[in-house]
């Protein structure tokens, strides 16, 4: 359980306990490990700005998971990475995954998966990132993404549904 | 944060192991955060405190915009100028006030051009109706000219009446008021005692231009004026009832056939009249029982 503390907020601690869950929810936006880690970067210099008025209604983590989702897509809604962006780091991606797939199969089977969800619309993709890769209660997951928390239950449903659908028959 | 058993979910069970897999791919392609980002990012961090502090101090200082010292400059010039134009102002004042008296004891028509203009352009509005009368001989022309004589003479009092700081120190001037031009073209001046037994002077201009200049050294103020000769009615009723304080009637007749009368009767009484047009305008006099001695000193010389 987080710790509401003046220890917590300090941001390099900040950064060292939640970094891997921002560069990693970065990534499966952007797509990209540069792009991811520019982000990160983001999060953080917003996260030590706006540090003062976090008001403690959420835990820590999920306030830092939003921006950092909120940082993601902003991003993409510009116009210069709706062009650019896609192509990049599909062809990363493509190539990554060819690497591991003639490696090994539970490689194989670890990069289809983060494929699969990296490949589902956002709105599935921020459920789905919030339920089962941070580990947000549905009020949290509510609450990162400003939704009902009936709508992330129908989402995360329907989620699952398509991911499982993209994946059948290949793993 | 709640810990949660990865199969169990609130909104269902996390069949595939969806962390597990995507944190073993994130670490396979070492997507984690190194003791570099960690750098890179601090440094950002206070790159970016340092410039909103700066900002921050920026908008403390709150440059003075260039606009506001123009405006000031230019609210500083404004009250500088219109301070000088007042003064200048002032001293014309003064500087006519001297000229003035200048005039007065000279008896020329030099006084302040303004009154010149103003005068001047009443008689020139005159001389314009008698031409134009000249050539009109029925009624309704002569109304229209009798308005357009008082338009002009109107006029002519109204800079006046605006401008008070004007007429707190412009006296009228009779010579300048109702000038004969030329004395040598004056065609007639008879000067007649009222007051006792009535005998009438024809004089010569000598004696006219004499009484100019004794009029012009006294101070005049202008008292209730006769409109035009609509009141002339109103007007006779009113001499007629001053009869018997009239100390003495003028009349002259200038050289381009203006009549003008004057009438003394603890007063000054004075009628324009060209063809059959009339204006008539009445003055006080200051020291009027000094004024009215040198009268009948002038006129006791001449009998």
């Amino acid at each position: 359980m987080y710790e509401e503390n003046q220890e917590v907020y300090d941001i390099e601690t900040l950064i060292r306990k939640y970094g891997n869950d921002v560069l990693r929810t970065a990534y499966m936006y952007v797509k990209d490990s540069h792009l991811a880690e520019d982000i990160f970067q983001d999060v953080f210099i917003k996260v030590n700005q706006k540090l003062s008025t976090f008001q403690g209604s959420s835990s820590i983590k999920t306030w830092i998971i939003r921006i950092t989702i909120n940082t993601c897509k902003d991003y993409l809604k510009s116009a210069w990475n709706q062009r650019v962006s896609p192509f990049t780091e599909q062809q990363e991606n493509t190539l990554a995954g060819e690497d591991d797939f003639t490696a090994v199969e539970q490689k194989q089977e670890n990069s289809l998966i983060r494929q699969a969800v990296m490949g589902l619309p956002d709105k599935y993709k921020d459920v789905l990132m919030c339920v089962y890769f941070h580990e947000m209660s549905m009020g949290e997951t509510a609450k990162a993404l400003q939704l009902a928390e009936g709508t992330v239950k129908s989402r995360l449903s329907r989620a699952k549904d398509k991911l499982k659908l993209s994946l059948e028959g290949r793993i | 944060m709640e810990n949660k058993n990865k199969n169990d979910f609130p909104g269902g069970k996390d069949d595939l192991n969806i962390k597990d897999h995507l944190n073993a791919s994130f670490d396979m392609e070492k997507i984690t955060v190194s003791e570099d980002l960690i750098a890179r990012t601090l440094k950002k961090i206070q790159d970016s405190e340092v410039e909103g502090t700066t900002n921050a101090e920026i908008q403390k200082k709150k440059v003075i915009p260039m606009r506001r010292y123009v405006s000031a400059a230019a609210a500083v010039l404004l009250v500088v100028v219109v301070g000088t134009a007042l003064v200048r102002v002032g001293t014309l004042n003064v500087g006519f006030g001297n000229s003035k008296q200048m005039n007065e004891s000279s008896g020329s028509e030099t006084a302040m051009p303004e009154e010149e203009t103003s005068i001047y352009s009443a008689e020139g509005s005159l001389e314009q109706d008698l031409s134009a009368k000249q050539s009109k001989s029925d009624i309704g022309a002569k109304d229209n000219g009798q308005e357009e004589e008082k338009a002009a003479l109107d006029t002519a009092s109204a800079p006046e009446e605006e401008e008070n700081g004007f007429a707190l120190t412009q006296a009228p001037v009779f010579s300048v008021l109702f000038p004969v031009g030329d004395f040598a073209d004056v065609k007639s001046f008879t000067l007649t005692r009222v007051s006792k037994e009535e005998k009438t002077l024809t004089l010569s201009v000598d004696v006219l231009e004499t009484l100019y200049t004794l009029l012009d050294q006294y101070e005049m103020t202008e008292g209730i004026q006769a409109e035009d000769s609509k009141n002339q009615n109103i007007q006779d009723e009113k001499s007629q009832a001053e009869d018997a304080s009239i100390d003495y009637k003028a009349e002259i007749v200038t050289g381009d056939d203006q009549k003008i009368t004057l009438t003394f009767a603890e007063g000054l009484l004075v009628r324009q009249e060209a063809d059959s047009l009339k204006a008539d305008y009445f003055f006080d006099l200051k020291d009027w029982d000094d004024f009215i001695k040198e009268v009948d000193a002038l006129y006791s010389s001449l009998e």
